[in-house]
C-alpha cells in the first residue's frame, strides 16, 4: 500500500498496539493548525504514559497558552508505551507529535516537563526515538532546542548535559518571553549559540553550558560559576504575581481513553503556608496566591461548557486552606447540582468541619477517606513540622466512623530524619488506635467492612527543604522497619502497604544529584532502563551497573550528611526561600521545635523578597 | 419522556475508540450540546443511552445506532444540529427518529449486520468463484478466542452466522466484499473472525484495507429492516 508516513503510523502501526487511543491526537479541544502558516513548532513532551501526562494541569495550561499565539503550533508528545516503541523501532518510525504526526526532530523546540526524577530515562529514550542527539553539546544548527521546566528543574544539574536550557518557575509569563526572543533570533538567522545567549538574559532561564562546576578532592563541589559575561550568578525562579490575572485556558482536551485524573482541575490557589519540613512542594511553590471566588466561578463555567466533564476537582496543595472554601463549594454545588456535576476535594485535611463539607459534596459514596499523619509519634511529627496531633487524628477518624465511613487510609513515611524504632512502632500504634475507635461505634450505627490501610513510603530528602543536608536512611534500615511493621500490623481490619526502598534510593540520588549524573542516565538507558516508576519495568540491577560503569558511587548522593557550608549542586538557583531560613528550620527540626503556619504571621522564609513588591497572602 | 434513536457514523478518526470510551465520549458530547438527557433512577444515576451493538476496534461504520431517552422535548433536527457541533471529528449523527411508546431497544432488536470489506490480494484471483466455493461449505469451523476464559480458544462453526457474501466490486487486486452476518445477543460474528476463516480457506493471499459496517438490521417477519425504520412514531 502506498501511504505517507503519517497514514502509515495511523493505519499500520496503531492496529498493532494495545491502546491505540493513546496516539490518536484528535481528541475534543485538541488544537490542529496548518504547519504552512506556522513560525514556531513546539513539542510539549511529558516523559511518561499518555494517561499520566494527560492528567497534568501544567501541560493543559501551557498547551493552550502557546497555541493561542497564531504563529506557534504546540503539540503533545508522551512516552510511547513499550509495545508502541517496539513497533516504531521495528518499522523505523521516529517519535512524532500527536496532533500532526510530524517528526519532532524537525521542530523548533522539544520541551520536557520534569515532574519526578524517575522519569529522566524516558527523556533519554524519547530523544533517541526522535533521532535527536542526546547530549546538548552534540546538537548543532538545525536541531531543535531541548528545553525543560517543572518542579524538578529547580535542581537541573543531573540533566545539565542533556537539556539546552531550563525555564525555572511558573511559565505563564516566562514562556511567551522566550518565544518572543526566539522569533527575533529566527528572523535574524543567527547561530544556535546566540539564542542561548539571548535567552540567558530572560529572568529564570538557565543555560547549563554557561556555568562551570569545579570539584574538591572529596568529590563535593568547590564552585559553580558563570563562564562568560552577562549571565547571572544566580537564577531566580519566575512567579506569577497575581493568579487572577494569569493566563488560564477556557478549554481543556477531553481524552477518549480513561486517564488518571479524568475531570476538570480547578486550581484554587498556588503555594502552601504549612511549612512541613519534608515537603518540597510546600517550599518551591511559594508564595501562596489565591484565585478569587468570582474568577474561579468564571473559569469553572467556561470549562464545564467547553469540555462536557461531569466532575470538577478543586486543585491545590492543601484544599482546606483556601480562605473561602465553604462559599466556593456552596456556589459550585448550587449552580451545578441540577446538571449532575460532581465535586471532589482532594488534599483536604480531614477534621469535623471539613468532614461535614465532604459529606455535603459526596452525597452517596462513603468509601474511603485519606489522612496523612506522615509520622508515628508526636516527637517525630514535631521534627517534620506536621502539625497534626494524635488527638486530632482520632477525633477526625472518629467523626468519619460515626457518620458511617468504614474505609480509612493512613499515609506515613519511614526513614525521616531522627527516626527511631520507637517512631516506627508509633505508626502501628496509631493504626491500632484508629481501628479501636471504629469498634467504639455501636454495631448498628457503624459502616460495615472496616478497612484501615496503612501505607508507608520511603523518605527522600529534597533540595530547597530544611532536610536538604540530611542523609537518606539506608535501604537495609528501611527494609528492617518495613518488616517490623509487617509483624505489628497483622490485626484483622488493618492492611499494610509499603514501597520498595530501591526506587526511593535512586530518586534520592537524582533529586540531589549534580551534573556528573548525566552520563549515568545515558548509561542506564543503554542498559535498558525506562519507565522506572512502573514496577514492571524497574530494573535496579541495571541501575547499579550503570553507576559502576560510570565510576560513580550513588551512596555519595544518598546516605551522606552534607555540611551546612557545602556548595550544593543547586547553589546557583534561587527559589525565593532562603538558605538562611532552611538552615534555621533544619536546626529547629533537630531540636523538635515546630514553626507556625505562616498565614498566622510571617516566618521570614524570604519568598516575599524574590521580586520587587512581592507579597504573600 | 421521549425515546429517540440516533444513527451515526464512526469514521477513521474514531475507529480506534473502544465501546466503553465511545460511551463516555457521547455522554460528554450530550452535555456539551445541552441535550436534556434522562438519568436513570436509583443509587448511582447514569444517563440513559445505549448502543445497538459494539463495533470492533479498527472498524469504521456508516450505520451505528444509539438509543437515548430525553426528559424534555427537543426536535430531531435541533438535536442533530447541536449534537453534531459537539461531537469530535469522526463521529456524526446522520439520522434521528422518535420512537413509539414501548419500543424495543436497538440492542434487543439487532440480529444482523452488513459489512463492506476491502481486501487487497497478492495475485489476481477469481474472487467470485472463491467466495462461491467458500459459501458452499456446510460448516466452517474456526478457533475463536474467549476473552472471559483467559483467551483460550474454542472451535465454532460460523457458517450458520453468514447470511450473504457478495463480491461488490473488483478492480485488479482490490476486491470489495458485501457481507451480511449475524450480529446481536443470540449470535454474533465479528468480521475479523470471518476474515480469518477466509484466510484459512484461501491461504494467506490478501491483506485487509478497510472494514466498514454499513447497516444494522432487525429481523421483522423474516425480513431485514434497518434499525432506523423500526418502531418509528
Amino acid at each position: 500500500m502506498d501511504l505517507n508516513i503519517k497514514d502509515y503510523i495511523y493505519e499500520k502501526l496503531l492496529p498493532k498496539v494495545e491502546k491505540p487511543g493513546r496516539y490518536i491526537g484528535t481528541e475534543w479541544n485538541s488544537v490542529h493548525k496548518d504547519p504552512k502558516n506556522i513560525n514556531i513548532r513546539f513539542a510539549f513532551c511529558f516523559p511518561d504514559s499518555y494517561e499520566v501526562g494527560m492528567s497534568h494541569l501544567g501541560m493543559k495550561i501551557l498547551y493552550h497558552l502557546l497555541n493561542d499565539q497564531s504563529d506557534i503550533y504546540c503539540e503533545r508528545v508522551f512516552a510511547p508505551w513499550p509495545d508502541m516503541e517496539k513497533v516504531m523501532r521495528e518499522e523505523g518510525i521516529k517519535l512524532f507529535a500527536l496532533e500532526s504526526r510530524d517528526y519532532i526532530k524537525n521542530f523548533d523546540f522539544v520541551g520536557f516537563t520534569l515532574q519526578y526524577e524517575m522519569s529522566y530515562t524516558n527523556i533519554i529514550n524519547m530523544l533517541d526515538l526522535a533521532d535527536i542527539p542526546k547530549l546538548s553539546s552534540q546538537r548543532g544548527e538545525g536541531d531543535p532546542f531541548v528545553v525543560a521546566g517543572g518542579p524538578c528543574a529547580y535542581n537541573p544539574e543531573p540533566l545539565a548535559e542533556i537539556v539546552d536550557f531550563f525555564m525555572l518557575g511558573e511559565g505563564e509569563e516566562q514562556m511567551p518571553e522566550v518565544m518572543e526572543v526566539y522569533r527575533q533570533w529566527k528572523s535574524q538567522g543567527l547561530k544556535r549559540e546566540e539564542l542561548l545567549d539571548m535567552v540567558s538574559k530572560i529572568p529564570g532561564v538557565y543555560v547549563p553550558a554557561f556555568y562551570d562546576v569545579t570539584y574538591n578532592p572529596d568529590n563535593t563541589i568547590e564552585s559553580i560559576k558563570p563562564n562568560r559575561d552577562g549571565v547571572p550568578a544566580k537564577i531566580k525562579k519566575r512567579v506569577v504575581k497575581d493568579l487572577n490575572k494569569a493566563y488560564f485556558p477556557d478549554k481543556v482536551i477531553v481524552p477518549y481513553i480513561d486517564i488518571v485524573h479524568d475531570r476538570i482541575m480547578l486550581e484554587i490557589f498556588r503555594g502552601c503556608t504549612r511549612g512541613c519540613r519534608f515537603c518540597q512542594a510546600g517550599m518551591i511553590y511559594r508564595p501562596v496566591r489565591e484565585r478569587t471566588l468570582e474568577e474561579l466561578e468564571a473559569i469553572a463555567e467556561k470549562l464545564i461548557e467547553s469540555s462536557g466533564y461531569e466532575e470538577i476537582s478543586l486543585s491545590s496543595l492543601s484544599t482546606g486552606d483556601y480562605s473561602k472554601l465553604n462559599q466556593l463549594v456552596e456556589k459550585l454545588m448550587s449552580k451545578y447540582e441540577k446538571d449532575r456535576i460532581g465535586l471532589s476535594l482532594p488534599s483536604l485535611r480531614i477534621d469535623s468541619v471539613s468532614l461535614k463539607l465532604l459529606q455535603d459534596v459526596q452525597k452517596v459514596r462513603k468509601s474511603g477517606l485519606t489522612f496523612a499523619p506522615e509520622a508515628g509519634t508526636q516527637r517525630l511529627r514535631d521534627v517534620i513540622n506536621k502539625n497534626v496531633t494524635e488527638e486530632d487524628l482520632i477525633n477526625s477518624v472518629g467523626a468519619a466512623f460515626d457518620s458511617g465511613y468504614s474505609g480509612v487510609k493512613l499515609y506515613f513515611m519511614i526513614g525521616l530524619p531522627t527516626e527511631t524504632m520507637e517512631d516506627v512502632e508509633g505508626i502501628a500504634d496509631l493504626g491500632n488506635k484508629v481501628l479501636d475507635r471504629y469498634y467504639r461505634v455501636p454495631k448498628g450505627q457503624r459502616g460495615k467492612g472496616i478497612n484501615v490501610t496503612i501505607s508507608t513510603s520511603c523518605f527522600v530528602p529534597k533540595p530547597f527543604t530544611p532536610f536538604q543536608w540530611e542523609p537518606q536512611d539506608t535501604i537495609e534500615s528501611m527494609r528492617e522497619k518495613q518488616k517490623h511493621l509487617q509483624q505489628l500490623l497483622r490485626r484483622k481490619g488493618l492492611t499494610y502497604n509499603w514501597h520498595d526502598p530501591e526506587l526511593s534510593y535512586l530518586e534520592a540520588v537524582f533529586a540531589r544529584g549534580d551534573r556528573r549524573l548525566s552520563k549515568v542516565l545515558i548509561r542506564a538507558w543503554e542498559l535498558g532502563c525506562k519507565f522506572d516508576s512502573w514496577d514492571q519495568y524497574f530494573n535496579y540491577e541495571a541501575w547499579l551497573k550503570a553507576f559502576e560503569d560510570c565510576g560513580i558511587d550513588p551512596d555519595f548522593y544518598t546516605i551522606r550528611r552534607r555540611d551546612l557550608e557545602e556548595v550544593l549542586p543547586w547553589n546557583h538557583i534561587d527559589v525565593g526561600v532562603t538558605k538562611k531560613y532552611l538552615r534555621s528550620e533544619y536546626k529547629k527540626a533537630l531540636k523538635g521545635e515546630t514553626t507556625r503556619d505562616c498565614r498566622i504571621a510571617c516566618t521570614g522564609c524570604g519568598i516575599n523578597l524574590l521580586q520587587e513588591g512581592g507579597v504573600c497572602k | 419522556m421521549i425515546n429517540m434513536r440516533l444513527k451515526f457514523i464512526k469514521g477513521p478518526e474514531t475507529k480506534y475508540i473502544s465501546h466503553l470510551d465511545l460511551m463516555r465520549t457521547f455522554q460528554r458530547a450530550l452535555r456539551r450540546a445541552h441535550v436534556p438527557i434522562h438519568y436513570t433512577e436509583g443509587f448511582n444515576p447514569h444517563p440513559s443511552l445505549s448502543f445497538a451493538s459494539a463495533l470492533g476496534i479498527g472498524v469504521t461504520s456508516i450505520g451505528e445506532y444509539l438509543d437515548i431517552v430525553l426528559d424534555e422535548d427537543m426536535s430531531e433536527k435541533d438535536l442533530m444540529g447541536k449534537l453534531n457541533e459537539s461531537l469530535p471529528q469522526g463521529l456524526k449523527i446522520v439520522d434521528a427518529v422518535v420512537l413509539r411508546d414501548r419500543a424495543k431497544s436497538a440492542m434487543a432488536l439487532v440480529t444482523d449486520a452488513r459489512y463492506s470489506i476491502e481486501l487487497i490480494f497478492k495475485d489476481l484471483i477469481d474472487a467470485e468463484k472463491m467466495i462461491a466455493d467458500f459459501m458452499v461449505q456446510n460448516s466452517i469451523v474456526v478457533p475463536k478466542e474467549q476473552p472471559k476464559k483467559n483467551f483460550e480458544t474454542t472451535d465454532v462453526d460460523i457458517r450458520p452466522m453468514i447470511r450473504v457474501i457478495n463480491v461488490l466490486h473488483q478492480e485488479n487486486l482490490n476486491v470489495t466484499l458485501d457481507c451480511i452476518v449475524a450480529c446481536g445477543s443470540k449470535a454474533n460474528l465479528k468480521p475479523h473472525l470471518l476474515l480469518e476463516a477466509l484466510r484459512k480457506f484461501m491461504g494467506d493471499i490478501f491483506e485487509i484495507k478497510e472494514i466498514r459496517r454499513v447497516e444494522l438490521y432487525a429481523n421483522i417477519d423474516h425480513e431485514l429492516v434497518p434499525l432506523s425504520l423500526v418502531d418509528r412514531k
